[in-house]
């Protein structure tokens, strides 16, 4: 046999795979062509937090329901004892399932069963999070930044939680904000970043709910029609998860619905563990 | 119509765009499945499910002119999905059922053999790297692009893969194949 270190190595490499074939099967465009009009396009998420435009008792309904999930929150926290988790700087460990409070002030429905979920312990981002048995784990391969990320959906900078029949994505990171930074104006500038051209952000306050993971206060977007993310500021980081798949969507059918998968991982997940020092604010 | 105007109108929800797209791109994708998962059935589940998934989700896409490197992003995770569903390539020995397929003098088949043996050795994302510099002749940055990783990762990966593939070949791996597994 030829020795692999001669200098033509890689041209061999490309002469090999330009022998495999390149017409798919005439079978395969008519799956395709036959399947996709049944298929409902997904729309952007891209939602809108139109802060200049939010009215003041929008605002202060917001604010009062934020309040009231950070006492709920509080509360969960205190009667966890000693052994709950902490907060920024704080004990970050054991991640059991089940044992973190159901996060929602107004839950959907009833949460999946989490008890038997593994969980992924995030270190670039400082959080962990249960996912079901069957599905697969995708670690991030870098850190999530807006300028880079917001638009891509797929993105490798996400935790990402893939189904076994890989057609459901849970995704989760935390990036730096700069102090002083509000939800609101931070998921603002997400949006802004995200949206595609010929889409602006107003309305997007239609399907805030007020949410918290592991005490931290948040929201939950549950407008019909789009992706289910949550935003929750902790500290000097927001934290987002984003079930990509509207409510009715067929394939999150069997978790009841985009809002109670999304929930349900809300429920296991905890924060405050330390964060790699190269993430910067975004 | 050029192929802006067509996945403008098939992200309106145009059917008829969206046809004219996934006819004109599905060869494409079925042949960088193909060279991915080395399996013709297995890459027409992904190339279908790449395209189905493009139909679903056009609407993210913000850049129109990004579809051709947008579509192979998702052929690309179809086929890492269609990895994780088997987890064959990390431990099927790969027989060549073309005998006499090739022209080339014999010590070229069993180089081939031994190419072939050594890239399904190679995990998904190393083969999906190997495939796009050297079979769409995508530049480091290109490929990274593509992927959502940063540019030192697919150079890593690139040269990782060509090098286990060097390694493998020069130690004669393909001799792990028994005669009763090679073509006749």
């Amino acid at each position: 046999m030829t020795r692999s270190d001669e200098p033509l190595f890689e041209p061999r490499i490309a002469d090999w795979l330009e022998d495999d074939p390149y017409t798919a099967p005439d079978q395969a465009l008519d799956v395709v062509l036959a399947a996709f009009p049944s298929i409902k396009q997904r729309r952007a998420w891209r939602v809108p937090w139109r802060v200049p435009g939010m009215t003041t008792p929008l605002r202060l309904g917001l604010t009062a329901a934020a309040v009231g999930a950070l006492a709920i929150g509080s509360l969960l926290f205190v009667n966890r004892g000693p052994s709950g988790p902490g907060g920024p700087g704080g004990p970050t460990s054991s991640a059991t399932p089940g044992s973190a409070a159901s996060p929602s002030p107004s839950p959907s429905s009833a949460l999946l069963d989490t008890s038997s979920w593994p969980t992924y312990e995030s270190a670039r981002y400082g959080f962990s999070i249960g996912r079901p048995a069957d599905w697969t784990e995708r670690p991030a391969e870098r850190d999530w930044t807006v300028a880079t990320d917001a638009a891509d959906w797929l993105s490798a900078a996400q935790e990402n939680f893939i189904a076994a029949a890989a057609d459901v994505r849970v995704s989760a990171w935390s990036v730096a904000v700069e102090p002083g930074t509000s939800t609101q104006a931070w998921i603002q500038s997400y949006c802004v970043a995200a949206a595609a051209p010929g889409q602006d952000c107003s309305g997007y306050q239609d399907g805030a709910v007020p949410v918290a993971i592991d005490g931290h206060p948040g929201v939950l977007i549950t407008k019909s029609g789009f992706d289910h993310p949550v935003f929750v500021l902790n500290g000097d980081r927001m934290y987002v998860v984003i079930a990509w798949r509207e409510e009715s969507d067929s394939s999150v059918m069997p978790y009841g619905g985009a809002r109670r998968l999304v929930e349900s991982f809300l429920s296991t997940m905890v924060l405050g563990a330390p964060i790699a020092p190269s993430a910067q604010p975004s | 119509m050029q192929q802006q105007d067509l996945v403008v109108r098939a992200a309106a929800g145009d059917r008829d765009a969206f046809a004219a797209l996934a006819t004109s791109h599905i060869d494409r994708c079925y042949a960088l499945a193909y060279r991915i998962l080395r399996d013709q059935h297995r890459a027409q589940d992904a190339c279908q499910q790449a395209l189905l998934g493009a139909w679903r989700d056009l609407r993210t896409l913000r850049d129109p002119e990004r579809f051709d490197a947008w579509l192979h992003r998702l052929v690309v995770n179809a086929c890492y999905a269609e990895s994780r569903g088997t987890q064959r390539w990390n431990s099927a020995l790969r027989v060549l059922t073309v005998a006499g397929a090739f022209p080339d003098p014999a010590s070229s088949v069993v180089d081939r053999e031994a190419l072939e043996d050594a890239f399904g050795r190679l995990s998904p994302e190393h083969r999906a790297v190997v495939v796009l510099h050297h079979h769409l002749g995508y530049p480091l940055t290109e490929i990274a692009e593509t992927l959502g990783i940063p540019v030192g990762t697919a150079r890593s990966r690139l040269h990782y893969a060509v090098r286990q593939l060097r390694a493998v070949l020069d130690a004669g791996v393909t001799s792990a194949a028994t005669p009763e597994e090679r073509p006749a």
